[in-house]
């Protein structure tokens, strides 16, 4: 099993869980995948580990043994799991084209076949829901702007929240206009060269880092609900 | 050279180095001798009251099942007293030794209580079972062969302190500081052939806490609620002192009391001077205080 470069806690806990998985569903297990920045080696403290597990079939016992393993994988890496049967990966690609779009552009196959190297994302719902992510970001981060920009410190984490969904779907946009970027991050930063918001990136990755200057939260976040709007626009003129 | 030959002071010192080899000696025989591979997979990984065991002992495991049962709510202490939460089924538990705190809660009783019961300690028994099958706690074997390694090493370190305290007597020389020596020898060869853990169980400490060693950093931001296994695991392979006092505030009323009055309060001290020792740093410096008085 190849990893990417990971702290060697979350290597160990992912190991053991990929262990503990190939012996909870055997035969059942057909892919076991990990996405986002672990897949990257570009894991932060806080950053969850994703992993997407996909089954032949969704059998009782064999969830009941992966009970543990996971509860203990998280504990230890903060991994978190997305249970697919293999006959719903491509409705759930097309549900949520955004989400498998940055999957398929990011992860390492843990076990079993790249299943994700021969999804078909629809244009058209990819397009969809890039929209839907970035309207519903915008909508969230005006709330947060009204509800917690008075105090430094949330305003920062409602930055770093906003941060992943942000680059996730500015990454998507690029490949939809026919210039896909190396990574999210970089996705980003290209949108917001092309814009007023240049000065706004700096500002986001040291929210994610919890580096953000104090008293600078406030103004940043209302910028990011204008960035995430301005993004919108731009999906909203995307052809289908 | 003849070592016996070697007038009190340089004899004591001769002495002391041979003992200090012999011990390391035997450390390094013991160790080699509880062969085993680490066992594979992940079960005792993520058995919370397995891991307890095998850092401290049955109080310890008794300990981390309370606060796991405090986090969900099904349990709640106030003023070092403990009671089963109104409304709550002891059959609501999964595991055995959880049930069995409950039905004894049923009525409120102190804390302390936890560590005096002889059905919880006869129930940690079971994973004291699991955990010698697995080698990492000494099973019959490992304790046979620790006794022969004891019985050997005993026959030299003591055999040679003898000879020359019969030298001395026969001498008429006093003998009493290296009998003293002798003494403490024998002490620390046992205590360094009889520890409560085998080799193997040492390894796999060590590598839990290595693998847990990323919760114990964000031990601050585990939410309590019981919703995930966090906090038992937590505690299970740092000890009560890892567990931060400003997520789980209700800790000072269960600490004092079981921490105080618990048997094993050695293993439980160091518990706690190792993991706020290490790492914990602002996040954990009530709990020590706890742990130290």
């Amino acid at each position: 099993m190849q990893l990417p470069q990971l702290p060697d806690h979350v290597s160990s806990a992912l190991q053991l869980f990929a262990g503990s998985a190939r012996d909870a569903f055997g035969q059942n297990l057909r892919s076991l995948i990990l996405f986002g920045s672990a897949a990257e080696g570009k894991l932060r403290p806080t950053s969850d580990v994703n992993i997407l597990i996909v089954l032949r079939a969704f059998e009782r016992g064999q969830m009941d043994a992966i009970r543990e393993p996971l509860r203990a994988a998280h504990a230890a890496a903060r991994l978190q799991a997305m249970f697919v049967l293999d006959s719903e990966l491509a409705a759930a690609a097309e549900a949520f084209a955004n989400k498998f779009d940055d999957i398929r552009r990011r992860h390492v196959v843990l076990h079993g076949d790249d299943l994700l190297a021969v999804l078909t994302i629809p244009r058209e719902a990819l397009v969809r829901r890039v929209q839907q992510v970035l309207l519903n970001l915008t909508l969230r981060l005006r709330d947060a702007y009204a509800e917690r920009s008075l105090r430094d410190e949330q305003a920062a984490a409602a930055i770093a929240d906003a941060a992943g969904p942000l680059r996730t779907a500015a990454a998507a946009i690029l490949e939809l206009e026919g210039r896909p970027a190396a990574d999210p991050k970089s996705a980003l930063a290209t949108l917001t060269a092309e814009t007023e918001f240049g000065a706004l990136l700096p500002e986001i990755s040291a929210a994610r880092e919890r580096e953000l200057a104090p008293g600078r939260a406030e103004a940043a976040l209302f910028e990011l609900a204008r960035l995430a709007r301005s993004l919108y626009e731009r999906a909203a003129r995307l052809p289908r | 050279m003849n070592p016996f030959e070697l007038r009190g002071p340089q004899f004591l010192l001769f002495y002391a180095v041979f003992a200090i080899v012999m011990i390391l000696i035997a450390r390094a025989i013991r160790r080699a001798g509880e062969g085993g591979d680490v066992p594979s997979g992940s079960s005792l990984m993520s058995d919370a009251y397995l891991l307890a065991y095998l850092r401290g002992g049955a109080n310890e495991t008794i300990q981390v099942a309370a606060l796991s049962l405090i986090d969900r709510g099904l349990l709640t202490v106030n003023a070092m007293t403990l009671q089963k939460t109104a409304d709550v089924s002891p059959e609501s538990a999964r595991r055995r030794l959880e049930r069995m705190i409950l039905e004894r809660f049923t009525t409120p009783g102190p804390a302390t209580e936890l560590f005096k019961s002889d059905a919880l300690k006869r129930e940690c028994e079971t994973l004291e079972e699991e955990l010698k099958r697995q080698k990492l706690l000494p099973d019959s074997a490992i304790q046979t062969w620790r006794g022969m390694l004891f019985a050997v090493t005993l026959v030299i370190v003591g055999g040679v302190a003898a000879v020359k305290i019969f030298i001395g007597i026969s001498r008429g020389r006093p003998i009493l500081f290296l009998v003293i020596l002798g003494l403490i020898a024998v002490i620390a060869l046992a205590r360094v052939i009889f520890t409560r853990r085998a080799r193997l169980g040492d390894e796999v400490l060590a590598d839990v806490r290595r693998l847990f060693g990323g919760l114990r950093d964000r031990a601050s931001s585990i939410t309590p609620g019981g919703s995930t296994n966090e906090l038992a695991l937590l505690a299970a392979v740092f000890g009560l002192g890892a567990v931060p006092y400003s997520q789980f505030p209700w800790k000072r009323d269960l600490v004092p009391a079981t921490e105080t009055t618990s048997s094993d309060w050695s293993t439980t001290s160091s518990s706690c001077g190792s993991s706020c020792g290490s790492s914990c740093g602002g996040g954990c410096g009530g709990g020590c205080g706890g742990c130290g008085s």
